[in-house]
């Protein structure tokens, strides 16, 4: 790994622009000649791929699969019509990473499709945007789109080879879980965003059954310069297994939030440096390391770790979407689950019996201990319930939602005991409680 | 290839899930989504077991069996993800099964019983969800819905008509119609079955029995063509309910709304409860001995020649063997059961309804050519296997006189009217003889001339893409009911034969009742005797026997509106010196012309057999005892062919019967070719404006049009239909709602819809209340005028 580096090298590189979403931007910078290059030279599919796998890298949506390996399953020899679909649908709490490259960066997304799509073989490929990307952020994709269309870089037989891609953009209705791949398959039928079981996996029978490959924003930004500078550039960076660069998007009790492109094994401490450091210079109480769906990590063992999926992952966490948050020592735990909690209530889709029905009873319980009416009993169940629905639900989602109520009570049992001991005292002490809690979702759902 | 499933070694084939592994080797695992007719959800994860080498647990109901690999159905792991979910299940789930219908045979509750907790640890309010109006037919309680979806995916996969949905997310997700609407599915209880807890129920029996108190009898259905099997479930001798019986090769398992519910009609007001006569030119009840007094004496004075007796097709076998049986015996040969038909040309040539291909094997049938059939309101059951056929890829061409919801889609859709039908088969006649000239197998085949004069040269695509479709191998040809009424009916089964001969299709003649076929077979026929062989003494037809006014008739069994020639009917009975009726219901103004009525018990309170369109012979068991003061048919005619002076060799059980009738029929070789030899086909040139429309599917037989649930599930459905061109030609104001249709001296004023699903230059009528029968004839002239 190098010692020093700049940060936002990759997705983020037009940045520092003064127009970054401009075509023209991307093209002074080097851009499409990849795309043009391949365009020209018709490399072999499988060699793209092998470069791809080479490069090490790993899926930026969360789960971390090697993204080479994902496009090697798809069957080049079938003639089944196949798609490649990227997910824009960027709902985690806490991230906004794939919002900016599509704000300012589209064209590299653009040309990242391209190239995987003429890896795959697919000749239409979507990209699923999430419901509140309508303003800016969708339009911003959709100019760039427009302007590669212009350039005659895809469409029917692009710069005259026999090449056809057509790239569709797609605005979702704000479901969370349309994020998940399969339900995004789903939405994009049509239909409503439900989860399908897998196997069979999408990369032998997705979208309109056919093959298909999901990828994430960041994932298919960062294909062209791995395919243009090599992957042993990309390889370069990062540690063995966490290869190349990741963007984190920290928030929370910091001077300095936003999004940070950064090499994947760098320190959390430079991170937290980079991000303005402790905000009014408060102790580190908590920080949950890749969206709210990750289990929360105590802040003495977070500022010993570093930021890729091994060392996040030995830390007792997940490196997730890449979405830090960071808590001060002021932070009420309970508060934070909370409304946690309360967000996957809101969200699950209702398909599958544990997540449906155990979202809710989670909050349920917190929010009853919460407003002090909580018992030992009560706690005994919450530890209990996130075991029953991790592991038996179609998608992730009970997961998602299961972690990190599980590492709130591990963490921070102490805070919950205070609650249910001293109830009457803490009452007094909280000014959340002095207004009636909010509970306007539930009601509105009802 | 080979799995090991709690160390039973199981073989399975490549697709198979483990459930169905598991199943089939007597392995149960639980399930509420899971249904083996059903797609897989895999929503409820009630059936988790162990995979070893797997750390999470699968769903067995979607994980694919793979060879080698073992799992574990009752692993502490296994248990606990079925625990787990059962506690999950009943935090929402209100615990009021004393009150609910499906306590004591619900999957949920036997699953609480090994799975549960003794006590919840949910202390938070419970999920309340409102019910909203879904019809008649089912009470829904969906505050007890465990979000299994079967019930969305039967309307979506099996019923093919997308009524249900699941609407919301997470847990305010509501099983519910889109919009607040009566579901419209013909076969919609279904969903009542496959519920697995009480949030969908049969409305009639809501709140009624519980159903460990229920008793079941197998029975055979009395109102489709195919004889569907389901059972009844008694409670103190009366039918609590219907539900189906599995049979592979008919109704899967799956029956028609119809089927269900029609025994509503049992306790019906116009329930015959007592023999009633005619004393003094007043009808009073009577007590048996003084009615069969009555019945004896006029037997004997009476005219037999001018004697008719008619049978419902939808008696069973043994009252028709029994009935013919005895008339016959009283030299009265007036005997028919075609009811419905108006055209009796060609009579000895007649087919009777039948299929060419056993039911089952519909679904492999590569083109299907419907005309003028509304198969999926009349015949469920058939339009489900031609919906499988469907989404197998199957061609559906259809000529018809109205626009007909289909649960499948069809690939030509031709609407023409029906004084053009016949015209329309010629057509592909005239194609198809052309694209066959080579077929050294149809040499000897000659086109009577009568037909060869009206070919006019092609112009229609449809018909030729109509006709390529039936030359693929594999196919089928369904003559709809309705057209029984048709002025050409006749001539039209000829035609359709014509095609299936140079086509080498398959046909189906539809049948409007449940035992057709049976009257066909026992010889309740003027021509034909016992076996469907030539009558040794021909009678008159029922259209003679009706207009020739004669001096006395006999009614088994049917309403008076059942009869084509229902005015004609109602003079010649007002005329008739005698007149005596088997009937389960009669009503008040048809009572007048009778002068002896017995109390005939209905088919669920006699034992019996039907015989479906494939032939099959079905028999049923006595469902529950003869309501009120009536009697089995089979008895009624036994003892009346005992008070004849017949001397019966047999005992006078009713297997007997079944015995004789089975013995002397299948002994015979029945005529069934249609020869054609004297036929002759001439064009009508009817320019008039015709009235359309068959029976409504729940106004066909005396029991469906007195059930009040089935009646009340369409609110349309005496609604006149026209479409906008032929109001136009006819100066009708569109602004009004209401117009008056004339037929011959009769008139009727009624509630008007445009729809454009009509052909030009006809009123559809559905034939669905008395008013419209009696208004007059099907595909005769017609006239509407503003108010």
């Amino acid at each position: 790994m190098k010692d020093k580096f700049n940060i936002n090298e990759l997705c983020y590189s037009t940045l520092s622009s003064d127009s970054p979403n401009s075509y023209e931007t991307y093209v002074s910078q080097g851009g499409y000649v990849t795309w043009k290059k391949i365009l020209k030279e018709l490399p072999d599919k499988k060699e793209i791929i092998n470069s791809v796998i080479e490069s090490g890298l790993r899926g930026r949506g969360g789960a971390g699969f090697s993204t080479g390996r994902k496009w090697s399953f798809i069957n080049q020899d079938s003639d089944a019509i196949k798609y490649l679909v990227c997910n824009a649908d960027e709902s985690e709490p806490g991230t906004c990473k794939d919002r900016d490259i599509l704000r300012y960066n589209p064209h590299a997304l653009i040309e990242g499709m391209l190239i995987a799509s003429y890896a795959i073989g697919a000749e239409t490929a979507y990209c699923y945007l999430r419901g509140e990307f309508i303003d800016d952020v969708y339009t911003s994709f959709k100019n760039a789109l427009k302007d590669a269309y212009q350039n005659k870089l895809l469409g029917k037989n692009i710069l005259n080879t026999d090449i056809c891609i057509e790239l569709h953009d797609l605005i979702g209705a704000g479901a969370y879980i349309v994020g998940e791949e399969t339900a995004m398959l789903e939405s994009i039928e049509g239909k409503k965003g439900f989860p399908r079981y897998k196997p069979p996996f999408p990369a032998v029978k997705g979208l309109f059954g056919s093959p298909t490959i999901i990828n994430n924003v960041e994932t298919l930004a960062s294909i062209p310069k791995i395919i243009g500078k090599g992957p042993d550039w990309f390889s370069s960076f990062g540690t063995k297994d966490s290869a190349g660069f990741k963007c984190f998007s920290v928030s929370g009790h910091v001077n300095n939030p936003g999004n940070f492109e950064i090499p994947l094994g760098t320190p959390f401490k430079t991170l937290l440096e980079l991000a303005g450091g402790m905000k009014d210079g408060k102790k580190l109480k908590a920080v949950i390391p890749g969206g709210s769906s990750v289990p929360v990590v105590p802040g003495e063992i977070m500022l010993e770790t570093n930021m890729d999926y091994e060392s996040i992952a030995k830390s007792g966490s997940l490196l997730g979407s890449g979405a830090v948050i960071i808590m001060d020592e002021d932070t009420n735990m309970v508060e934070v689950i909370h409304r946690i909690a309360r967000f996957y209530y809101s969200e699950s889709c209702g398909q599958c019996t544990p997540c449906r029905e155990g979202t809710g009873w989670m909050f349920k319980v917190i929010d009853k201990i919460l407003k002090g009416k909580g018992t030992l009993e009560d706690l005994k169940t919450l530890e209990s319930i996130p075991k029953m629905i991790s592991g038996s639900t179609i998608c992730a989602l009970g997961d998602a939602a299961a972690m990190p109520v599980e590492s709130f009570v591990t963490h921070y049992k102490n805070e919950f005991l205070e609650y249910i001991k001293l109830p009457t005292e803490k009452l007094a002490n909280n000014k959340s409680f002095s207004e009636p809690l909010n509970n306007e979702f539930i009601l509105s759902r009802k | 290839m080979k799995i090991k499933i709690n160390n039973k070694e199981c073989a399975f084939s490549q697709g198979e899930t483990l459930i169905q592994v598991a199943d089939r080797n007597g392995i149960h695992i639980p399930r509420f989504c899971y249904h083996e007719k059903l797609s897989i959800a895999a929503n409820c994860r009630m059936c988790l077991v162990e995979q070893v080498g797997v750390n999470k647990p699968q769903p067995a109901c979607s994980t694919p069996a793979m060879e080698n690999q073992e799992y574990f159905t009752k692993s502490d792991l296994a248990v606990n993800s079925q625990k787990n979910t059962m506690e999950f299940l009943l935090i929402n789930h209100p615990l009021d099964c004393p009150v609910c219908d499906q306590g004591g045979m619900c999957e949920l509750q036997d699953q609480a019983l090994m799975h549960g907790r003794v006590k919840s640890r949910y202390e938070q309010e419970k999920r309340v969800v409102l019910d909203h109006y879904i019809g008649p037919l089912i009470k829904t309680n969906m505050t007890r819905c465990i979000h299994c979806t079967r019930c969305v995916r039967y309307g979506e996969e099996i019923a093919g008509i997308k009524e249900f949905g699941a609407i919301g997310r997470g847990e305010s997700m509501e099983i519910r119609t889109y919009l607040t609407s009566a579901i419209n599915s013909p076969m919609s209880g279904n969903m009542i079955d496959i519920c697995p807890v009480g949030a969908l129920n049969a409305a009639p029996s809501h709140m009624k029995g519980r159903t460990w108190e229920l008793e079941e009898v197998k029975y055979i259905s009395p109102h489709d063509c195919v004889g569907s099997n389901m059972n009844l479930h008694i409670l103190d001798n009366s039918i609590f309910r219907v539900v189906p019986h599995e049979n592979k090769k008919i109704n899967e398992t799956w029956i028609s709304d119809r089927d269900r519910f029609s025994y509503e009609a049992m306790e019906h007001k116009d329930r015959v409860r007592k023999p009633i006569a005619k004393i003094n030119g007043r009808h009073m009840e009577v007590e048996w001995e003084q009615a069969l007094e009555i019945i004896k004496n006029n037997m004997t004075d009476i005219d037999s020649s001018s004697t008719a007796g008619f049978i419902s097709a939808s008696s069973t076998v043994e009252e028709q063997y029994l009935f013919q049986k005895w008339l016959r015996e009283n030299n009265i040969f007036n005997i028919d059961h075609r009811v419905s038909q108006s055209n009796f040309d060609y009579d000895e040539e007649d087919i009777f309804p039948k299929i060419d291909i056993p039911i089952k094997d519909i679904e492999k049938c590569k083109s299907i050519l419907l005309i003028d059939s509304n198969i999926t309101y009349e015949q469920p059951i058939l339009s489900h296997k031609i919906r499988k056929a469907f989404l197998n890829d199957a061609k559906i061409n259809s000529i018809h006189t109205y626009n007909y919801k289909n649960n499948f889609d069809l690939k030509n859709s031709l609407l023409i009217n029906p004084n053009y039908l016949a015209e329309t088969l010629i057509d592909i006649i005239e194609y198809l003889s052309i694209i066959t000239v080579n077929d050294k197998t149809l040499k000897k085949f000659i086109i009577p001339e009568s037909i060869k004069k009206n070919f006019k040269g092609l112009t229609n695509n449809n018909i030729i893409e109509v006709s390529n479709d039936l030359l693929h191998s594999n196919s089928i040809i369904f003559l709809g009911s309705n057209l029984k009424n048709h002025p050409d009916f006749q001539s039209l089964k000829i035609l359709t034969n014509i095609i299936s001969i140079y086509t080498k299709s398959s046909t189906c003649y539809l049948g409007d009742t449940s035992n057709e076929a049976g009257a066909w077979l026992t010889g309740c026929l003027p021509h034909r005797d016992i076996g469907n062989i030539s009558a040794k003494h021909h009678g008159l037809n029922i259209k003679d026997s009706i207009i020739k006014k004669l001096d006395s008739y006999i009614i088994y069994n049917l309403d008076l509106i059942d009869f084509y020639y229902y005015s004609e009917m109602k003079k010649s009975l007002e005329s008739a010196k005698f007149v005596l009726g088997f009937q389960s219901f009669v009503t008040e103004e048809d009572k007048n012309l009778y002068d002896v009525i017995l109390p005939l018990a209905t088919s669920f309170e006699s034992p019996g057999t039907f015989i479906n369109i494939e032939k099959e012979w079905q028999s049923f068991a006595q469902g529950c005892l003869p309501h009120f003061d009536s009697k089995e048919g089979w008895k009624i005619l036994t003892k009346l062919r005992l008070e004849s002076g017949v001397q019966l060799s047999n005992s006078l059980d009713y297997i007997d019967i079944l015995n004789e009738v089975d013995h002397e029929i299948r002994n015979i070789k029945s005529i069934e070719s249609n020869k054609m030899e004297n036929f002759i086909f001439d064009v009508k040139s009817n320019n008039y404006l015709t009235r359309t429309g068959g029976n409504y599917c729940y106004f066909i037989d005396n029991i469906t049009r007195r059930s009040i649930s089935l009646n009340t599930v369409n609110k349309n459905k005496n609604l006149v239909c026209v479409n906008k061109k032929t109001l136009e030609q006819n100066n009708i104001d569109l602004e009004k709602k209401k117009v008056i249709l004339k037929q011959g001296e009769k008139s009727l004023l009624v509630k008007l819809s445009v729809d454009e699903n009509v052909s030009d230059d006809c009123i559809y009528i559905s034939n669905s209340n008395k008013e419209h029968f009696e208004l007059g004839k099907q595909y005769q002239p017609i006239t509407i005028e503003n108010v």
